[in-house]
Parts: structure tokens; C-alpha cells; sequence
């Protein structure tokens, strides 16, 4: 298949091949050249093996064969004559860079003076009249220049502080069962038949217990993992404003089977032992260390498929949770640890930055509450399912302030648990980010059908060009359908013009299913060695060094530089090469996270593992 | 990927929608040659997902990799089908 003159023009650096059989003679155009994309195909298939001297395509054209050539046939140097080598270019000696020149000041008399350090073809022909207006334009320069800086003086001085957040911290490292529920020194108690409430509270809900967990028993087994919830509550003001109390020693974890003992949701099940299945430390996961208030919720049979039925193991978790936080509000101040301050600032004259969030939303666990009244609530919370899926706009203190509560199943590595958003390390990074100005976080969620999937993504393409943003980041959790409006949602940004970067788990397993051609900057969130999913709760999840990438990609972007095109397998150093690129950039270490190899292996498993190395 | 020794074995099938949950879809190979369980989110569709649409897809025959026992998984795993089975059975009477 031959190519075209933009083809050409576009893969000049790649290697030239013959398409179809010439004669000696025959002078080198696209056309007689094969298309580079497919090179590598036949590469790997072995019908085609590449010299090193093979030449290049912008090489090439233009020459003329001097011996009659097969179908795909490199051309060397031997085999063509007249063409222009690229590396001669390469040759000429890198010009050494010259300390500006100060602006030329008065003119005297008819004389230009213009000083070339170092330089070469240079062509100056100037009329003396334009030489005469020299000075003017020189100086308005200078004038620009000062108005640029005091623009940005003024800009900084503009900088807004809209709305801040306390969260105090409550340190807990003993969980027990008592008469009342309620918060002495470091311990939490809970009340003992507290789970009778809870039952009660879901017509769905048949029996329910809880386990406190703590570090020595983390080796035990668990029904899966639905969620992994931060216990917080509001001392003053609404989600994202005002002051939240958190625990920290202490998670909620919601597990759950019908009647029968089928796992709620039943993909993406983590049941088995804890310590195997989850990558501790993620945003999205527990720290290890950290005691789990687990409840283990039984529902009636055959719902732990129909929306219905996980909502209900959430609900009646919430019922012991919102009992924990009113009992965490009558704490005494004094048992406060440590305080952090979040301050949401708009920056006028940086970047305009927007994070786009896609969370699922194709049916019972593949959905979220959205704003409830408490952090990490269910009560006055909508899910995004009943809301349509369309794209909801919300503060990144309110993220992080525990607006979203997740019902998805988690259990695959790449899918993002309440914690998770408590702690988003994007809009961390983002909010943090002196260069931008992050307007605002906006939630999409993934509805099942393709119709209903553009339905949703044109409403982001309006919201995302009323916002008259200059970039946007898109991401989104889990990988299979959701690929398809993710990739629609970066496609309606960026055909507005707007720079867009996309953040997903893809690797081996989670390969996208379609693309565009404004996908061409992409994060991968990819952790685990073999770039598959592996069942670990949280290890394919967005993490600090991938929030780190997507702004640096973001912003690389917006400044218009080069994007390298994807390699055409997955490939992991890519990633090491960018952080390797940033660290080297803005001399900051990155700290890329552990991943499976670092849990315990199964006795088995270690035992074969260590035969094979004797 | 590359413990797979024969890498290219993929080939076309097509099969037909037998139960959507707000879970899960269940679709029997045509030919009888079997049944796939897969979330939602795994089936792309234009429009809502019925009982009886026809669904095409790229498989390759599954190869064993290893000759390592996964036993917690298997266990697990088992018991999830023991439960799905007594529930069948249990809605059959």
C-alpha cells in the first residue's frame, strides 16, 4: 500500500520501503513507498527484516533507484543514488547559544549597527526607513514587557481565596464493643447491638455482623470488598467548607453476600484473604496498620444483582457509620492530633485548568452517591444513575471533603473506593499547582448504552466550552465500556480547542477500545508487573506519581510542545521516562509506588518459587 | 502475555444474550459451546442490553500457563459456584 505526500511528510524520520516492485530508474515518490504503520506488523511477523543502514523516508524522495526492487524492500544506500542523508544535517556543528543583545538604543546618524555572535546564511536587508523606526518598535517592546510584568504582578495580587477547609484529625488505635458508642482518649467504642438497627433499617438486608479487624488478623478471610470508607463527620458548614473531624487509625470496610453466599455484585469480588488482596497505601485503599470496622452484610438472595441490593448493604453500613460520627461530633476538642487547612483559590491570569472525573455508572455496582450530608454519606446523597449520568459540577474541596460515595465494585484493581476520592490525588496536585488555576471538578458518569454514552458527552462538551477552560484532564476508572464515552468526553474537549489529557488504567488488559485524535497525550495508571488486572483492591488506581504526569502532560500541552506518539505494545519504561523527564525538570522526586510483588505469596506459591531457584 | 505460546489463536464467535441483572450479562456461545458471565460494563452496546440480542467477539483458546495451584482463589472461587448452584436449585422447586 503506498503512501500519500502528508504521510510522508509526517513519518520522514521512518524507514523507507518499497511498496511494490520498481525498476532500476524509477525516481522515489510516496507512492512507491510503504505505509510506516504497518511496518512493524511485518516486522513481527518476519516478513520483513530492516538493515541498519536502511535509509529514510525524507531521505529518499526524490532519488533514483539504480537496481530493480522487490515489494518491501528497505532501501540502502547501495541500491539508490542521489538521495539527501539526514544525518549530514545532523553533522553541521550545534550553534552555541548567544547572550541577548540589548535592545539598540538612540540611532546616530544613517548607520544600522546590527552584532551577529554567531551565525549562519543570515540575510539582512533593511530599508533605512523601516532602520529608522527601529528605535520606536524597540521600545514599544520594552513598553510590552513591562506591562506583561505588572499584569502578572496584578494577577497574583488578584488571587482569590473562595472557600477553606478544616479537617482535624481524631487519632484512634483501639477499637471495642461497649454499652454506648462514643469516643474516649485514643479509643473508639461502639455500641454492641448496634447492628440491629442497621438491619432493621433495609427491608433488603437479612443479617449483618461486625468484625473489628486489626493488624494481627489481617491474614484472615473476608467476604469481598465493597467499599473502604474514612470515618469523618461536619463540625460546622456543609461538604467542602467549614470543619470536618476524621478519625485516622480506623476505616469502615463494607462486605456483603445474599442469603446463599453470593458475593454482592459478583465481579470484581476480592473475598479471600485480606492481606493478599489488597495494595495497601493507595489513596483509595486502607494503610497498613490501620484497624477495619468491617461490617459483613447479608442480603436477601438473588439481589446482590439488581441495584437494590448492594445500595442496601451500603445504607445499613452507614446506619453504624453515622452513629460512629455523631459520636465523633461530642468529642472533646482537646483529642484533636492535628489540623490540616485546604484553601480553594481561583488564580486569575494561570492556565484554567478543569478536572473531568468519569465514574460508573452502568447499573448496580457500577454507580455512586453523590452529595450526601455527612462525608462519605448516604443520606441526602443522589446516585449518578438515578441523576442521569450527566455531568455534575463540584468543588475540589468537596471532593475531597467526601462528596462522592462509591458503590462500585472495587474489587478489580482499577477502581476507585469512597477513600479514594477523600484523598484524589489529582485534585491534590492540581490545587497545589502554582502554574494553574483548577476552576472546578466535574463528575460524568458511564451510563451502559452507547446512545445514552453520547447523550451524556455532549452535555460535557457544552459545560467544558461555557467554562472557557485552556485544559482539561479526563479520567476515568476501571476499564471495558467506560473507554468508549471517555474517549468521546476527551474528543467533545479537545474539538473545542481546549488541551486534554487522559488519565486511565489501560497497559495489556485495559487496551482502549476506541480513540480519536485528540488522543494522542495519555497517562497510564497502570502498577501491576504484567500490566493486568490481578484482583488487588486499589493497585491499578491513580496514585500521587500519576497525578504528577497528568499535570506536567497537561501542561507540556497547553505550552504546545511535542507529544510522542504511543508505542505500538505496552510499554513501562515510557512512563519511567517521563518521571525520569519531570524529576530531571523541576528537580522534584517522585516516589513511584510498590505493587503486588510486595504481599505476602500464597505458602504454595513460595514453595514452587523457591524450587525453581535452587 | 508472553507465556501464551499460541498467541494468534484468536478467532470470531458469536453468541446470544440469555440474562441481564443491573450486574451482570450471561451469554451461551453459539453452537451450544458454552457460557460467558461478564459485567456490564465488559458488553458494548448502542442501546439498552436485552435478553436475546446476538453479540459477536474475538476469543482465543484459554492455555494453562502455569502448573501452579492458585488454591485460596480456587477456593473461593468454588464456593461462589456451590452458592449459585443452591440458589438455582432452591428457585427450581
Amino acid at each position: 500500500m503506498s503512501i500519500t505526500n502528508e504521510t510522508a511528510k509526517q513519518h520522514a524520520k521512518d524507514n523507507a520501503i518499497t511498496c511494490c516492485r520498481f525498476e532500476a530508474g524509477t525516481v522515489v515518490e510516496p507512492s512507491n513507498l510503504e505505509d510506516p504503520n504497518i511496518i512493524p506488523d511485518l516486522e513481527d511477523s518476519r516478513l520483513l527484516e530492516i538493515p541498519e543502514n536502511c535509509l529514510k523516508i525524507g531521505e529518499v524522495l526524490g532519488a533514483k533507484l539504480t537496481k530493480t526492487l522487490d515489494a518491501l524492500t528497505p532501501i540502502t544506500p547501495d541500491v539508490v543514488e542521489g538521495y539527501t542523508s539526514m544525518e549530514e544535517e545532523k553533522s553541521v556543528d550545534p550553534v552555541t547559544p548567544v547572550e541577548p543583545v540589548a535592545p539598540i538604543g538612540n540611532l546616530s546618524g544613517q548607520t544600522v549597527k546590527i552584532h551577529i555572535g554567531e551565525g549562519r546564511d543570515i540575510n539582512l536587508e533593511i530599508p533605512l526607513s523601516i532602520a529608522g523606526s527601529i528605535n520606536q518598535s524597540a521600545s514599544n517592546q520594552a513598553m510590552t514587557t513591562t506591562f506583561e510584568d505588572k499584569a502578572e504582578e496584578k494577577a497574583e495580587a488578584q488571587e482569590k481565596v473562595l472557600r477553606k477547609l478544616v479537617r482535624k484529625h481524631f487519632k484512634i488505635d483501639k477499637v471495642e464493643l461497649a454499652e454506648e458508642t462514643k469516643v474516649d482518649g485514643n479509643t473508639l467504642y461502639i455500641r454492641k447491638d448496634v447492628c440491629e438497627g442497621a438491619i432493621d433499617s433495609q427491608n433488603l438486608v437479612v443479617d449483618m455482623k461486625l468484625d473489628i479487624i486489626d493488624k494481627d488478623r489481617y491474614s484472615e478471610y473476608s467476604e469481598t470488598i465493597m467499599d473502604v470508607q474514612p470515618i469523618a463527620t461536619k463540625e460546622e458548614g456543609e461538604i467542602g467548607e467549614g470543619v470536618t473531624r476524621v478519625l485516622d487509625g480506623v476505616v469502615v470496610i463494607v462486605t456483603g453476600t445474599d442469603e446463599d453466599g453470593v458475593q454482592i455484585g459478583e465481579f470484581g469480588s476480592s473475598e479471600g484473604s485480606m492481606d493478599r488482596n489488597i495494595m495497601w497505601g493507595r489513596p483509595g485503599s486502607p494503610e497498613k496498620g490501620e484497624i477495619f470496622i468491617k461490617t459483613e452484610v447479608k442480603i436477601k438472595a438473588g439481589k446482590g444483582m439488581e441495584r437494590p441490593g448492594p445500595m442496601a448493604a451500603h445504607d445499613a453500613t452507614d446506619v453504624i457509620t453515622q452513629e460512629i460520627r455523631e459520636a465523633l461530633k461530642k468529642a472533646d476538642e482537646s483529642l484533636v492530633v492535628d489540623s490540616e487547612e485546604f484553601i480553594q483559590k481561583r488564580k486569575p491570569g494561570r492556565k484554567k485548568v478543569v478536572i473531568i472525573k468519569e465514574i460508573m455508572g452502568q447499573g448496580a455496582m457500577h454507580d455512586n452517591y453523590i452529595m450526601p450530608t455527612e462525608p462519605i454519606g448516604t443520606i441526602g446523597a443522589k446516585a449518578n444513575v438515578d441523576l442521569g449520568n450527566v455531568p455534575v459540577v463540584t468543588s475540589p474541596l468537596q471532593v475531597l471533603d467526601g462528596c462522592i460515595h462509591a458503590l462500585t465494585c472495587i474489587g478489580p484493581a482499577s477502581k476507585e473506593t469512597s477513600r479514594h476520592y477523600w484523598r484524589e490525588p489529582l485534585v491534590i496536585e492540581a490545587m497545589n499547582d502554582d502554574e494553574i488555576d483548577l476552576a472546578g471538578v466535574i463528575f460524568v458518569g458511564s451510563p451502559q448504552a452507547n446512545s445514552e454514552k453520547f447523550y451524556v458527552s455532549r452535555f460535557l462538551g457544552m459545560t467544558i466550552e461555557a467554562m472557557d477552560v485552556d485544559g482539561a484532564i479526563i479520567t476515568t476508572e476501571g476499564f471495558g465500556n467506560n473507554h468508549v464515552d471517555f474517549a468521546s468526553h476527551i474528543e467533545q474537549v479537545g474539538m473545542r480547542g481546549v488541551p486534554v489529557v487522559g488519565v486511565t488504567y489501560s497497559a495489556v488488559q485495559g487496551q482502549l477500545v476506541v480513540g480519536n485524535e485528540y488522543m494522542d497525550a495519555m497517562i497510564d495508571n497502570n502498577k501491576s508487573s504484567q500490566g493486568i488486572e490481578n484482583e488487588i483492591l486499589s493497585n491499578n488506581c491513580l496514585a500521587p506519581e500519576d497525578a504528577i504526569r497528568a499535570v506536567a502532560m497537561l501542561k507540556a500541552k497547553i505550552a504546545g510542545e511535542d507529544i510522542k506518539e504511543p508505542e505500538r505494545k505496552w510499554n513501562p519504561n515510557v512512563k519511567l521516562n517521563n518521571v525520569e523527564l519531570i524529576e530531571k525538570e523541576t528537580g522534584r522526586k517522585i516516589e513511584l509506588e510498590e505493587n503486588e510483588q510486595s504481599l505476602p505469596k500464597s505458602k504454595k506459591r513460595r514453595e514452587i518459587y523457591e524450587v525453581e531457584n535452587d | 502475555m508472553d507465556k501464551l505460546k499460541y498467541i494468534s489463536t484468536e478467532s470470531y464467535y458469536e453468541g446470544i444474550i440469555i440474562e441481564v441483572t443491573d450486574a451482570a450479562v450471561v451469554i451461551d456461545f453459539k453452537g451450544r459451546l458454552g457460557q460467558l458471565k461478564v459485567p456490564r460494563r465488559m458488553v458494548i452496546s448502542n442501546n439498552d442490553l436485552k435478553v436475546g440480542q446476538q453479540v459477536g467477539f474475538l476469543m482465543t483458546f484459554p492455555e494453562v500457563i502455569s502448573e501452579e495451584i492458585d488454591e485460596d482463589y480456587a477456593e473461593s472461587a468454588k464456593r461462589q459456584l456451590e452458592a449459585r448452584r443452591k440458589a438455582e436449585k432452591r428457585n427450581e422447586k
